[in-house]
């Protein structure tokens, strides 16, 4: 069944038409949210929330207007992960255990099981966390698009709602952030490659 | 000393955003500004360093997250033919509330002599102005600051707003927003944008450089200070 019948169907109360369209983009959300907030738990409660509104407003999405479904969800998507982390900004967002996310990589580098990469390696994403956690909420936003989703900025602007030279000022502001902040572990890292 | 006029074509070229004369105006740059070709080195180092430290991805407990949902969507989505399904009781419902509502606002008009809310009786069109006008005098100075915002010296600080004079801004702007609806909706827009401007101050921490140039924007984009100037003659 193509996209347009499974939302007609999802639409028309149809709960197998439903999942079958949450499951197919769940794992696309759930990725932008984790790269958000940094933690699993968080994560998944953005995805619910996710899922939850495009529910609600189902009834309101037309897919004869040439929209389609995967873009919409992940508008909402993105909305609910800007506003998940403005109510929780008082809370600190802890991240994952880093032991639990590198044990999902130990398979993919040789480096894995060196305790000592493990520490340097989550130090330094430490560091990058708090440096995105010094923008605003949509300027992260943006860089985690257009940086870790590989989106181009056009793209962005639509998503958000907003003009691309909007996005283009408000990336490179982020970016000129990101390397302030990281130029001392930059530097340091650059040392390290020349020492070896 | 690289050119602020590279800065963001740089980044952006990076990022494979320029078209093809923007790209070849980049390149011919970098050739004679070791300054910037610095700059374009250096931003790549950042932006390596961030891919080489990303984040696996771990997989979602989706049973998990399906029951949630599933307790989160116990109200139906709206149908086409929903009106079908609704029980009979519901129209009966209906009408009695609609014949209770109409009864109580027929007996308040004819019953009683009409009195106004507190709050509509206590302010009146040349208060509520009086009202905005003290606001806007309040709030005025804070904007001007912000509007000749320069990006601080190295060892300067941000200036921070107090806290509960910000508080006290957002609560007026709310009942202001509450009795303008009532009075001349034409301002509301205006109000609207003075709340986002004050919940990016409010938000604002120690050392943020961004949220003031982005409110500088905002008030100059918006025409904030002189929108102010024309609501205090009126």
């Amino acid at each position: 069944m193509d996209e347009p019948s499974v939302v007609k169907s999802a639409q028309n109360g149809n709960k197998e038409a439903l999942r079958l369209l949450f499951e197919e983009n769940r794992q696309k959300i759930f990725s932008l949210a984790f790269q958000y907030v940094k933690n699993v738990e968080d994560a998944e409660d953005i995805l619910q929330e996710t899922f939850i509104k495009a529910y609600r407003f189902l009834h309101k999405f037309e897919p004869q207007n040439g929209i389609r479904f995967s873009p919409w969800l992940y508008r909402i998507g993105i909305n609910c992960s800007i506003d998940y982390l403005r109510r929780n900004k008082n809370r600190k967002l802890e991240r994952s255990d880093p032991d639990d996310l590198d044990s999902l990589s130990s398979g993919s580098g040789s480096s894995g099981s060196d305790p000592e990469y493990t520490r340097d390696r989550s130090e330094i994403r430490e560091k990058i966390d708090q440096t995105l956690n010094r923008l605003s909420g949509r300027q992260k936003m943006i860089f985690i698009l257009k940086h870790y989703q590989e989106l181009t900025t056009a793209e962005i602007a639509e998503y958000l709602d907003c003009s691309e030279g909007s996005v283009k000022r408000q990336l490179f502001r982020a970016v000129q952030v990101v390397k302030k902040h990281l130029k001392g572990l930059v530097m340091e890292n650059s040392y390290e490659m020349q020492k070896i | 000393m690289k050119c602020k006029k590279y800065e963001e074509k740089i980044i952006l070229y990076l990022y494979g955003e320029l078209d093809e004369s923007d790209k070849a105006e980049v390149e011919n740059h970098l050739k004679e500004c070791p300054a910037c070709l610095e700059d374009l080195e250096y931003t790549k180092k950042v932006f390596k360093l961030v891919d080489e430290n990303k984040d696996e991805i771990p997989e979602a407990n989706w049973e998990k997250c399906w029951r949630e949902i599933g307790t989160g969507t116990q109200v139906e989505p709206r149908r086409q033919k929903s009106f079908l399904l609704v029980p009979h009781w519901v129209y009966a419902a209906a009408v009695l509330l609609v014949v209770f509502v109409l009864g109580a606002l027929i007996g308040r008009h004819w019953l009683f002599s009409p009195q106004e809310s507190p709050l509509e009786s206590g302010i009146s069109q040349g208060s509520m102005n009086l009202a905005l006008n003290e606001y806007i005098n309040e709030l005025k100075p804070i904007l001007i600051e912000y509007a000749n915002y320069t990006s601080p010296e190295k060892g300067e600080e941000t200036i921070l707003i107090d806290e509960k004079i910000l508080r006290s801004l957002l609560i007026q702007n709310l009942l202001l927003k509450d009795l303008v609806a009532k009075s001349d909706p034409s301002l509301a827009p205006f109000l609207e944008d003075l709340d986002i401007i004050l919940k990016e101050l409010s938000n604002m921490q120690k050392g943020d450089e961004l949220t003031p140039s982005m409110i500088k924007e905002l008030i100059h984009e918006r025409e904030i200070l002189f929108k102010m100037e024309i609501i205090q003659t009126m």
